[in-house]
Order: C-alpha cells, then structure tokens, then sequence
C-alpha cells in the first residue's frame, strides 16, 4: 500500500464515488411545481461538499502509513458481531431475560480472563443478576415494553 | 423583577421543594449517565407523574432534571468514553483522556465545578436579561439558522480529528444520513434503498448510541483493550484550588455562551457545548494540550451544556416558544398544569416564572450535593474489569435504543452505526461530527429550503444583512482555523528556530 494507491486515497475514490451516487441519486427524485427548490438541490449541495473534500484528499501528497502498536484482534472482533446478532434473532421469540443472559454468558466466558471454574461462576452469576436488575429496572420501573418471551406465564 | 427572584428563592429553598428539586437531579443524573437516555428522555419518564401536581412542585421537578441530565451526561463521557447525552460528546475529549491518565474523578470534579459555576451564571443571565435576549433572538430568521448551523458543523470539523478534510466528509455524511426518509416539503422518498421503515427516517438514538457507544466497544475490542487488566483501582483525585481558579474565567464564560445559545431555539446543549470547547481552544494559550486530557478541555463544555437549561427557559417563559426537546417538554408540564407560557405570565402570574428562576439557581446548589455524593459511586465503575463494563454499555445500548421503537429494529440500526462508526474511526473520519451533522440535518436543510423558497430560488439572501455576514466570517474561520493554527505553529516554530 506504498505505492501510489496509498490507503488515504484509497478513502478519497471510495468517498468520491459516494459523493457521486448520490449526486446520480438526487438527479431521480421527482420534482414539484408547489416547491421552487425541490428535493435534490441540497442532496446535491452535500455530494459536492463530499467530493470536494475526497478530491483533496486523493490529490495530496501520501503520508506513510503510521505503525499501530496493538495487533487487531479479528477473531474476537467477529465473534462479538456474531453473538450480537444472535441477540438480535432470538430477543423476540426467546424474551429478554433468556436472551440477556445467553448474551452475558457469551461474553463473560470468552473475555474473562480468570481460570475456567472461576471464569463459570463470575459469569453465571453476572449474567443472571444483571439480567434481571435490567429487566426490573427498565420494565418494571421505566416502563419498556421489554419482550417476556418464554417467560411469559412468569413474568404476566 | 430582583425582589420577585428573591421571593421565588424563599419559597424553592423550602425543604419540601428541596426535596422535589433533589429527587430531580437525581433521576436527572441517573438518566443522562446512561446512554441512550438524554435529558428530554428523563424528562418525559417524569412527565406523566406530575399530572395533578402542584405546579410550584412539578415545573421545578421538571427544571431540575434538566439540569441534573446535563452534568450526568459527562460521567460516563469521561469514565467510558460514551457520552450519556448528545451535549457530552465534547467532553469526551479531554475527559476521557484524563481518565486514561489515572485522573478520572478530578475531570468529574470539574465537570461538577464547571456544571454549577456555569448554571449560576446561566441563571444570572435568564434573571437579568429574559427580555432583551429572546427579541434578539426573534430577529433571526431562517437564513440566519442556516448559517448558524453551518457555523456549528464548521467547528466540529475543525476539532474532531486531525485531518479536517476527513472531519468535513464526516460532518456532511451526518447531514446526509439525516435526509434519509421522507422529504419534509415534498414528501418524497430519499434513500430509503426500498426499506419502509427508513421512510420515517433514522432515529436519533440507535444513530448516536451506536456510533459512539458500540463503536467504542468494537474498537476496544479489535485492539485486544478489552483484555487488559487493570492493575490498580483509580484513586479518587480533587482538582487544587491554583486549578479551579485557573478554569474559573472559562466555566463564567462558558455558562454565559451557554445561556445565550440555549435561548436560541433548535440550538441546544450539543452545539453549546462544541463551541465553547473550540473557542477555548481557540482562545487559550498552550492549547496543543486539548484533546489530550486539559482540565480546559473539560470545563469549556460542561460549563456550556450546563449554561443551555436556564437559557432554553429564556424564550419558554418570555415569548412561549420552546427552543429544544427538553423546554418543549416543560411546556408540556405547563399545559398539565393548566399554566400558558408568554409574556402575559409575567403580568398575571409572575410568582410563577421567577419561581421557576429561583429553583434552577436551587437545583444548582443541590447538584453540588448530590453530585459530589455520586462522585465515588462513579469512580468505583472505573475498577471494574473490562468485559463487565463492556457488556454492561451493549446492554444499556440496545435497550436504550428498544425504548425508542420497543422493537428489533432499533438494536440492528444501533449495530449497524456502531459497525459504521467503529470503521470511520480506524480510517481517520470523525463520528462525533457525523452525529452532530445528523442532529443539525433537519435544521440545515429546512432553513436552505425556507430561505429559498422566500427568494424565489435565489441565493443572494444568505448573503444579505449583518447577522448573515457575521455567521459566514466564522464559518469559514471555523474551516479555515486548523489550517491557519498550523500555519501559526510553523511560523512560530521557524521563529524560534531563527
């Protein structure tokens, strides 16, 4: 990434052709006769002020890229996308609190950096406390409407 | 209209209105310390059990959260970089630095110190000066609202990042995420990619939640912070007396500019609060400290979003127009009390309006007290080992956001800005003027339209008038300023060289 495709101005293409779809995006809206200036001035207004600024960007002289001292933790960063999407698909049909907790336990159990038997204890009772002072504190004492899923002959 | 104050004091000082003013700050602090839930969600959780109050109970109640909301804010901004409230993104800068440095609980004594110096002053304003201000304030007119927005999104791309360019691009891509939905005059359909829940628009919350809140997560996580220990327990530091004094005449300045740009409606306590940590910045000596953890840094903007409540009642009780969320809200407390705002309450019920006065000067003096309470509690999280933390701040995230829509789709959005939010900052963009950007969007495109539906399509309005020119001089200051201070530097640099 020396070369001249640097990362900055691998950013500057990426935002100008942003800027530029839309540009083309406004171009599509409908106009109308009650409004002088219509929907896709000011759309536009921000594609030019966008690419303005990509072009400066891709036209500057390249600076090295600087070296980050952490290495990036892929994995770790995946699985956390991963089990944040499994809350999303199972808080409706399981509820709240068995999701918060199947979520809690995920996390506690791979980030906690105690030894396995410590590790299952810390998250099993971080996970079920917490769960449900949340489901208290914003059900019962806010008033969100916070999904009883499976529990719902419980919780009423 | 002093000794109407006077009388209006006596009677908030009672212990009875105490005690509503402290259960007001209290639930006001709980509430802007989590995020998702700002001063206006506090406000509104509240709402309902005033009705049938006395009023001389339950606006004072309301005020009080306000005001409580706006210093809660920085306490998680400062211990976990996730600002409580969308005024406390500023304060992130500096304060969570500090924070880094082993030096989070003298960063939460300032934003104390600054939060009530600065709503003392913004009082002393209100008292001094309800009238004057808000004609001032009538005069502006949809031009001048777009200038001074664009005047706001030009700062915070000056002081977010080091790259303006990339802070330009951010704070337009938050104006145009702020489009997506149905056109407000046409009623058109703009980027909604064919999904018909973005035909409503992108809700403020899951947006800010996400692109500040679990961008940080992410981030921590992908460079492995989330698997450092921490070794020693933060040990509760007091700013000295030398600091105090030293940040003094920037909190006073600071609560005055707040209660002035909170007397402007659509101008709250976000934009308040970025153009004092700017103009400090601009203004102070030594200033290459900012963003690095200056006790400055902190104070300039917490002294400001703390100044907005008292300044947001400016054109409530003297015009009857609420100038944001919250005032809107005690409106609404106003109407349930069977009260109008205006001008005319000055006139049948003044005990009413300088009552509200003498209790955000009250809730002030209780914020010292409970806020100082709070201090340990806070500092205590700081202790916590990070994957408790971490999971903690996702929880409040999606439940945060849920509140909003009480469904799913509010938590994809806060994953999805939080993903977006979390790859702009490993690439050098700036998020936070993406959410201020989005905040302002409304504002900025429907006063470009206004204007210009007024002038028949032409421009030359923007240009016209005194107040237009002054606000364009410092918009492009604003984008000029990071050049012009590196220019300043160099020269001073080859100065000193010489």
């Amino acid at each position: 990434m020396n070369g001249f495709l640097s990362r900055d101005r691998l950013i500057g293409l990426f935002c100008f052709a942003f800027a530029g779809y839309v540009w083309y995006e406004a171009g599509t809206f409908p106009t109308s006769d009650f409004d002088a200036v219509g929907p896709s001035l000011y759309p536009r207004f921000l594609a030019t002020v966008i690419g303005l600024a990509s072009l400066v960007i891709f036209l500057r002289p390249s600076k090295g890229a600087s070296a980050k001292d952490e290495s990036p933790r892929w994995g770790a960063f995946l699985y956390v996308i991963l089990v944040s999407a499994a809350y999303i698909a199972l808080l409706m049909p399981l509820g709240f609190i068995p999701t918060t907790v199947l979520f809690l336990l995920a996390m506690v159990l791979y980030f906690e950096p105690s030894e396995l038997k410590v590790r299952i204890r810390k998250a099993v009772v971080y996970a079920a406390c917490f769960s449900v002072f949340l489901y208290l504190f914003f059900g019962k004492l806010l008033g969100v409407l916070l999904p009883a899923g499976i529990l719902h002959g419980l919780l009423g | 209209m002093f000794s109407l104050f006077l009388q209006g004091l006596a009677q908030a000082a009672t212990p009875i209105n105490i005690m509503y003013i402290a259960f007001g700050v209290i639930w006001g602090i709980i509430g802007g310390a989590i995020p998702g839930i700002s001063a206006s969600v506090a406000m509104s959780l509240l709402l309902p059990l005033t009705f049938g109050m006395d009023p001389s109970h339950s606006l004072p109640m309301l005020a009080a959260v306000y005001v409580g909301a706006e210093y809660g804010g920085s306490i998680p901004a400062i211990l976990i970089k996730t600002p409580g409230t969308g005024a406390a993104a500023a304060t992130v800068l500096d304060g969570y630095e500090m924070q880094r440095k082993g030096l989070g609980g003298k960063a939460l004594c300032i934003s104390l110190y600054a939060g009530v110096i600065g709503g003392l002053v913004s009082v002393i304003v209100l008292v001094f000066s309800t009238v004057p201000l808000a004609s001032f304030a009538l005069k502006f007119g949809p031009s001048q609202y777009f200038w001074m927005a664009m005047m706001g999104l030009s700062i915070v791309g000056a002081v977010s990042g080091k790259d303006p360019m990339k802070g330009l691009i951010s704070a337009a891509f938050g104006l145009f995420l702020a489009i997506i939905g149905m056109d407000q005059f046409t009623s058109t359909q703009r980027f909604t990619f064919g999904v018909f829940r973005l035909s409503e628009g992108l809700d403020l919350i899951p947006v800010l939640v996400g692109l500040f809140a679990l961008s940080e997560v992410f981030r921590q996580i992908f460079q492995g912070e989330i698997f450092s220990v921490i070794k020693d327990k933060v040990k509760m530091t007091y700013p000295t007396k030398k600091e105090l004094a030293s940040v003094t005449p920037i909190v006073v300045a600071g609560g005055a500019m707040g209660s002035v740009v909170g007397a402007l409606p659509g101008a709250g306590a976000t934009i308040a609060s970025w153009i004092a940590y700017s103009e400090t910045k601009m203004f102070c000596k030594n200033n290459e400290t900012f963003g690095t953890g200056d006790i400055r840094g902190v104070a300039a903007p917490e002294s400001a979003n703390n100044g907005v409540p008292a300044g947001g009642l400016i054109p409530l009780l003297a015009l009857g127009i609420p100038g944001s969320n919250s005032t809107a809200i005690l409106m609404v407390g106003f109407s349930l009390a069977g009260i109008s705002c205006g001008p005319m309450l000055f006139l049948t019920q003044p005990q009413i309006p300088y009552g509200l006065m003498a209790s955000m000067f009250m809730a002030q003096i209780v914020l010292i007290f409970v806020g100082l309470l709070m201090l340990r509690p806070c500092v205590y999280i700081t202790s916590i080992k990070k994957i408790f933390l971490t999971s903690a701040i996702m929880m409040f995230a999606f439940i945060g956001a849920f509140s909003t829509t009480n469904d799913v789709y509010s938590i994809i959005l806060v994953v999805i800005f939080g993903l977006i939010g979390f790859t702009m900052k490993e690439l050098g963009f700036a998020p936070a003027a993406t959410v201020l950007g989005f905040v302002l969007g409304e504002l900025v495109e429907g006063n470009l339209r206004r204007t210009m539906q007024m002038s028949r399509g032409s421009m030359d309005i923007f240009f016209a008038g005194g107040l237009n020119k002054f606000f364009i001089a410092l918009t492009i200051l604003g984008v000029l300023f990071p050049y012009i201070s590196k220019w300043l530097a160099a020269r001073r640099k080859a100065k000193a060289a010489a």
